[in-house]
């Protein structure tokens, strides 16, 4: 669909679920960020059965036919943003239809929160994306806050079980374990390309490091710098709950700490320290830190990018995406398996 | 990886930049596919050097870590290892052969014996981190940002 034909069937859309009229939607904007769902941004006017105006920027999230994590389900990261909204900073979720009778797939529309995406990348001479230290300091903060307050919020109550999978609620953090390394076996065994012994190397790995017991919490999946949106040392909005889950607290900890994100430095994320970070964690009242628990996860993260980067290379060799950007994960598979080989003991730490 | 081959991957590196780049390449959705065709090409260029090279090696290093296990493996298992160590061809059916059968071992109750687990981990060292040199920088906070 163009432009100008989303905007149209968002009208019309939006009229016919607020019983609004004068509908007026323009300053249609695509996003480029994010590598999973269509994103664009608009300006929205309206007056409401009650008369009351409504006048601001929204932004719409459209599922994708295919790629990284095909096969897509927009509902669970609809149920959690709407949950705790309030409790962390997420957008303001205004609707969510799963049809795709209005814009061929399903989506959701929330709104507008203004800020920008630090990526955790450096520059060519290795500049860090947020330059000033007290800036990082103050995000790392924010970025700890947000992730010990999901952590604490009580699933249970919000009725959130169905976020279990399609198999329910998991007894415990050891069977979550257990379900998130079959899930990304599952990923890897759908999309390889021939024998991976490094991946084998992992999985095994992760049989033998596999948690004894642990908690079980609301976890995002992809919490990382790359997710938020900030303004100045301040993060307005945690974005990207496509992989939310219920888990261990300790997969969120050890994605956001992974390598994966930390270009040459030893800051996850590009912001402070590790040790800063699990000790901010912690001082926001986080739960308890596992170094064991934390380890495995990091494995797990590294197996996790490999498969994700190999089901979108699935998904264009199969022709179900033309997007190009799927193809570079081709050249990113070694630098990731280096990552992995480190995490799994294969390899001395590098660096 | 087998399931792309580099006709394939240049035919499409040549329809998006005529489809999607050209025509609107002042947009944030255009450029972004721009940075990525030229990030592939950068890295297909040093692959088409180098790939051959790289499987080589790769083969090279799992013939030798063969060489080791048949000694330490038993039945089977030692005999595709003693077998693929004193076989000399190469190419992408060698390097299958050699993924193969190192996935075996690991999925064997014998890669809980520590010599095994060393020489197997010896190999996989050894070929992911030389496959990694071969590897440009990303241009993915470009794509990232269009």
């Amino acid at each position: 669909m163009s432009a100008e034909e989303q905007l149209k069937a968002l009208s019309l859309f939006i009229a016919s679920r607020n019983g609004a009229t004068d509908v007026d939607l323009s300053a249609y904007r695509a996003h480029t960020e994010g590598f999973s769902m269509e994103t664009f941004s608009f300006d929205a006017r309206w007056t409401e059965s009650g008369g009351e105006v409504f006048d601001g920027r929204l932004i719409a999230r459209v599922q994708p036919e295919a790629g990284l994590l095909e096969p897509y389900d927009l509902r669970p990261q609809v149920l959690a943003m709407r949950a705790v909204h309030g409790t962390v900073a997420v957008p303001e979720l205004l609707w969510f239809e799963e049809g795709s009778e209005v814009l061929g797939a399903p989506f959701y529309v929330n709104r507008f929160v203004a800020g920008d995406v630090p990526l955790p990348s450096e520059g060519p001479s290795g500049e860090l994306p947020i330059e000033d230290p007290l800036e990082r300091e103050s995000l790392a903060r924010d970025f700890a806050g947000n992730l010990a307050a999901l952590h604490r919020f009580d699933w249970q109550a919000a009725g959130l079980s169905e976020l279990g999978g399609p198999d329910g609620v998991p007894e415990d953090g050891r069977d979550a374990a257990r379900r998130a390394v079959a899930n990304w076996r599952g990923y890897h065994e759908r999309s390889r390309a021939g024998a991976a012994p490094m991946m084998a190397r992992a999985f095994k790995e992760l049989e033998a490091r596999l948690p004894r017991e642990s908690p079980l919490c609301l976890v995002h999946g992809d919490y990382r710098t790359g997710n938020f949106l900030r303004v100045g040392g301040r993060i307005t909005a945690i974005l990207d709950w496509e992989m939310t889950h219920l888990g261990d607290p300790m997969e969120d900890l050890a994605w956001a700490c992974s390598r994966i994100w930390r270009g040459q430095t030893d800051m996850p994320g590009l912001l402070v320290e590790r040790e800063r970070l699990l000790h901010m964690y912690s001082e926001a009242g986080g739960l308890d830190i596992d170094e064991q628990r934390l380890a495995f996860y990091d494995l797990l993260a590294a197996v996790k990018m490999l498969a994700i980067m190999t089901t979108g290379l699935r998904a264009w060799a199969d022709g179900r995406t033309d997007d190009v950007r799927m193809l570079m994960f081709r050249h990113q598979l070694a630098g990731m398996q280096v990552i992995m080989a480190e995490s799994a003991g294969v390899v001395g730490a590098l660096s | 990886m087998a399931m792309l081959d580099h006709e394939k991957i240049i035919e499409a590196l040549a329809a998006t930049l005529e489809n999607e780049v050209l025509p609107a390449l002042g947009q944030g959705p255009a450029r972004l596919q721009l940075y990525s065709v030229l990030d592939v090409l950068e890295n297909l260029s040093a692959y088409l050097e180098w790939g051959g090279q790289l499987a080589e090696l790769e083969v090279a290093a799992c013939r030798r870590a063969a060489s080791q296990l048949a000694g330490l493996l038993e039945g089977e298992l030692s005999a595709r290892c003693r077998d693929f160590a004193a076989e000399t061809g190469g190419g992408d059916a060698a390097l299958e052969t050699a993924r193969t059968l190192l996935v075996d071992v690991i999925e064997s109750p014998a890669f809980d014996l520590p010599e095994v687990r060393a020489a197997v981990d010896a190999c996989l060292g050894e070929s992911v981190l030389t496959a990694a040199m071969f590897t440009k920088p990303s241009r993915l906070t470009e794509v990232s940002k269009g």
